[in-house]
């Protein structure tokens, strides 16, 4: 039997935790808002299981990024879990004065769902390779790899600011 | 920088940047505090469908739809889909020509006071606005629950400004109602629009908060109970609340003209961002139908691809998981003896069966087909009159009715037999059921209300 008091003190204490990951997830403010909404009626009902979880917001932060997972996989059949980021042909903006958020932004954008949750769920949940090959489905070798040629693609990006000639912002300078 | 160790600290810096750029405000989260309460009381369990009923409100849209395009009936203003609520033979509600006497007051505002009140509201202090007088004249032509106790009927009223769209709420299971706020916009195919107006057809509660008042060109919500409606971008056909999040559909463009495409999208309760659903084929144009009980949903669209109505065709499709996935049941309504048959209304019973009503081409009188797996239907006799059009309800795999234009049928065998309600509704607009064994019909300037099963029935008129 859900605690509706539980609930609602889970919620308002972690509800922007939530949303901030789901931010990272979408790209995309109302879409956060929506997922992150979206996830937890769904779990209210059986709320004493995920109360009984060793560490609740865990397992709502896994219950989230399912939901934004499956979620992709119904919009989009061809959304495939490769080790390589896509060859999308598109060039970020990396002239203009970009911030390492921005930069972080601009490659997330760029990959695919499954391939963006596992890099939030590495740099941003800090889970490690196991708890993140059992939430997207995959093996710890494709996570390491999904990992590994991103930072490479990361690399990639920071090269091409510096040659760009612009200087490298501060990560305080936030919209 | 090539060290991976400096690449990681900059992705976690980045990361924790960005997203330090949102945060949730507290009208977000009592939004999601209230829904998840809401959704949790009027749809216990949904996700593991061990309560899959809660309502199963029957969307008249297509059969009128049809009609209105391919026969092409003079409608008033510029939807040509504004009629979509009503089945042709569905009840004595006004036709889409016949003008609304302007002699009263407009949509209610809420006020406390009594005075002309035609139901007194019951003592507990409802969510959304306390609300006032019922309008003179009322007549409910949509309903929608979101318990046993707490619905709204969307009707119309007399008034000398118009739009007289009317929105009326009971906290007692329809023995008490009063007046709350309405969207400023016109009764698809009851109240005369001379032109570019919006138009609402029909009104859903997910929760006592947040409802939606939708037509073929129009699209509102409110998070406050009927308090304030806010108009949002689209509009939509048909709209369900189902798993937690809201069914809708929609067009390519407003008042879909033959040719255009239906399209299923996905949002969460109260929500404004609309998610595309995939179906395992493509929807016709035309009209639609979506029921829906707990976790299962019924989509019927149906199509006059040549443009006349000797080509008419349906597609079913069905999901057990409040439409995460759908598998396509194809026509459900097969050619009988000599007799072409036509799916006219569908429903979603409390036990996750669908039935669909068959209405005859030409002469004859109509079928009903129940599914109990919501795929494999099996058909029942025919009933007693020739009737081409009704709505279809049904409490379980076994408890049907149908709505005609002047009479409720009942069969508790799956429509091996049926017979006529004594001292039920004569007709009516819209029909379903919550549970298993509490339904409502609204009809001419009553709504009636059953408690067990469609065996006996009550009313309240508005006077």
């Amino acid at each position: 039997m859900a605690d509706p008091a539980e609930f609602a003190t889970f919620v308002r204490v972690h509800s922007t935790a939530l949303v901030s990951s789901a931010f990272l997830l979408t790209g995309d403010r109302v879409d956060a808002e929506e997922l992150v909404q979206d996830t937890l009626v769904r779990l209210y009902p059986n709320w004493a299981r995920v109360a009984q979880a060793d560490v609740p917001l865990a397992y709502v932060r896994r219950s989230l990024t399912n939901n934004f997972l499956n979620g992709r996989r119904r919009r989009s059949a061809g959304d495939v879990l490769v080790a390589d980021p896509p060859e999308t042909g598109y060039e970020p903006d990396l002239g203009g004065r970009l911030s390492d958020r921005e930069l972080v932004r601009s490659l997330l954008d760029r990959l695919p769902a499954r391939q963006r949750a596992v890099l939030v769920l590495r740099f941003f949940e800090e889970l490690d390779d196991g708890d993140i090959a059992a939430i997207v489905g995959c093996r710890r070798g494709t996570v390491r790899s999904i990992v590994s040629r991103s930072l490479q693609q990361l690399r990639l990006d920071t090269e091409r600011r510096a040659a760009s000639g612009q200087p490298r912002q501060t990560n305080g300078n936030l919209r | 920088m090539s060290d991976e160790r400096e690449l990681s600290r900059l992705m976690r810096d980045g990361m924790a940047a960005e997203a330090r750029r949102v945060s949730a405000g507290a009208e977000f989260t009592e939004r999601v505090i209230g829904t998840a309460l809401a959704l949790e009381r009027t749809e216990p369990d949904w996700s593991e469908q061990r309560r899959p009923g809660w309502r199963n409100w029957v969307l008249p849209v297509a059969a009128a739809v049809i009609v209105g395009l391919l026969v092409g009936s003079v409608l008033i203003g510029t939807s040509v889909l504004h009629s979509s609520r009503h089945s042709p033979a569905a009840g004595p509600s006004p036709t889409p020509t016949a003008p609304v006497p302007t002699t009263s007051a407009p949509t209610p505002t809420p006020a406390p006071s009594s005075t002309g009140i035609t139901s007194q509201p019951p003592s507990s202090q409802p969510a959304g606005p306390a609300g006032g007088p019922v309008p003179v004249g009322f007549r409910p032509y949509d309903l929608t629950w979101v318990s046993d106790d707490e619905g709204w009927a969307l009707g119309t009223a007399p008034c000398s400004n118009a739009p007289c769209t009317s929105i009326v709420r009971t906290t007692d299971g329809g023995a008490h109602w009063v007046g709350i706020p309405a969207p400023r916009a016109f009764l698809a195919g009851v109240d005369e629009c001379a032109s570019a107006c919006d138009l609402v057809a029909h009104l859903r509660f997910a929760t006592p908060l947040i409802g939606y008042a939708y037509g073929s060109d129009a699209f509102y919500l409110t998070t406050n109970g009927g308090t304030s409606w806010a108009r949002q971008p689209g509009f939509a056909y048909a709209l369900e609340v189902t798993g937690g999040s809201v069914l809708r559909v929609t067009a390519q463009a407003a008042n879909c003209a033959p040719g255009c495409q239906f399209q299923v999208q996905r949002a969460a309760v109260g929500g404004t961002s609309w998610q595309d659903v995939r179906l395992p084929g493509e929807p016709r144009q035309v009209g639609v139908d979506l029921a829906v009980n707990g976790g299962s949903v019924a989509l019927a669209s149906y199509a006059n691809p040549a443009g006349g109505a000797s080509n008419a065709s349906a597609v079913l499709f069905t999901s057990r998981d409040g439409g995460l996935s759908w598998r396509t049941v194809g026509e459900p309504c097969p050619r009988r003896g000599g007799t072409e048959y036509d799916t006219g209304s569908v429903t979603v019973a409390a036990d996750g069966s669908v039935s669909v009503l068959c209405r005859p081409r030409g002469q004859g009188s109509a079928v009903t087909l129940t599914a109990p797996d919501g795929a494999h239907f099996s058909a029942g006799q025919p009933l007693p009159d020739p009737a081409v059009g009704g709505l279809v309800a049904a409490t379980s795999a076994s408890g049907l009715f149908v709505l005609t234009a002047d009479r409720l049928y009942r069969s508790t065998d799956g429509g091996r037999h049926w017979s006529a309600v004594a001292g039920g509704p004569a007709g009516g607009s819209a029909i379903g059921f919550e549970s298993a064994t509490v339904g409502r019909v609204a009809g001419g300037n009553q709504v009636w209300t059953t408690t067990d099963g469609g065996r006996s029935w009550h009313r309240h008129v508005f006077g």
